[in-house]
């Protein structure tokens, strides 16, 4: 299980959408959020994060938004060497294998599809461990 | 494509949309949904709601759109079970949440019918607000299904071209 006090950001393009992942985080015991509404932001703020000494330790993104993708998104992640160990999580309406097995190939951490239960979306994060 | 063909791929779609509403609204809204007697919908036919979720539709057979049409009191009633809080107006934080669900929808449906080769191409949804607004389409044939639950009545709206 992640300590409580991690820092997790929330990349998705649907507000509604961020704040029942929140409200399901604090159900967690979470409570340290950043959000953004698409990749390239998503990006833009993990940067910003690490400048300031205080990293972003999990991304939870969604796939299918508009500007940059959650699949750039975890490209870019991935390929820049100060985030290439980062929890990523794709919570995403994608659920074609195809597309699967692409964000696996990416070195996504764990990919829940929606629409998830409670009970789903909290297994896949007590699976998580921090690297 | 025959005519019988053509048919059978609406008929096929029309099912997995059915299917995917049930499912979605199962799973993320805790709420068993009921279609009613799915039926065309007349030219002159207004169809009125106070928020909607619409997502266009491109694939290898057709083209057209999905909607799904919300009277407000259903629709609070449907974000408060799916956030698990109570909201009483449409607030900032649920202003789009139509389109979240229909996301949610057409996600499921395209993983089905993409699998029986129907390439079904993303589309990120939209949502429309305001009292009492009208959704048009020009594409035909347009399906409408009525919807019952306990959180209240909706409206599912297949607009097709080949």
């Amino acid at each position: 299980m992640l300590p409580p006090e991690i820092s997790i950001l929330i990349v998705d393009d649907m507000k509604s959408m961020r704040t029942m992942v929140k409200g399901q985080l604090r159900q967690l015991g979470y409570s340290n959020f950043s959000e953004a509404e698409d990749g390239g932001k998503g990006f833009a703020m993990l940067e910003e994060m690490h400048r300031g000494g205080k990293p972003a330790q999990l991304v939870l993104s969604d796939w299918n938004m508009p500007n940059t993708t959650g699949i750039e998104f975890l490209k870019r992640v991935r390929g820049d060497s100060r985030f290439q160990n980062l929890l990523f999580v794709m919570i995403t309406a994608e659920g074609e294998l195809g597309q699967v097995k692409e964000a696996i190939g990416l070195g996504v951490t764990t990919y829940i599809v929606k629409p998830f239960t409670a009970e789903t979306f909290q297994a896949k994060l007590k699976d998580l461990k921090l690297p | 494509m025959s005519d019988a063909d053509g048919k059978q791929q609406t008929t096929e779609f029309l099912n997995t949309v059915l299917g995917s509403v049930a499912h979605t609204f199962k799973v993320a809204i805790r709420t068993e949904v009921k279609p009613g007697k799915t039926r065309m919908r007349g030219p002159d036919e207004e169809l009125t709601g106070d928020v909607a979720g619409l997502v266009g539709l491109i694939s290898n057979h057709f083209t057209g759109s999905l909607t799904l049409i919300f009277p407000e009191k259903t629709y609070l009633a449907v974000m408060s079970r799916m956030l698990e809080v109570e909201f009483l107006a449409i607030s900032e934080d649920i202003a789009d949440g139509a389109a979240e669900i229909m996301n949610m929808i057409l996600g499921h449906a395209k993983t089905t019918l993409n699998e029986k080769g129907y390439g079904f191409q993303q589309a990120i949804p939209s949502v429309i607000r305001g009292t009492g607004i009208q959704i048009y389409t020009d594409a035909q044939p347009s399906i409408l299904i009525p919807y019952t639950s306990d959180a209240g009545d909706f409206y599912v709206e297949l607009a097709l071209k080949r």
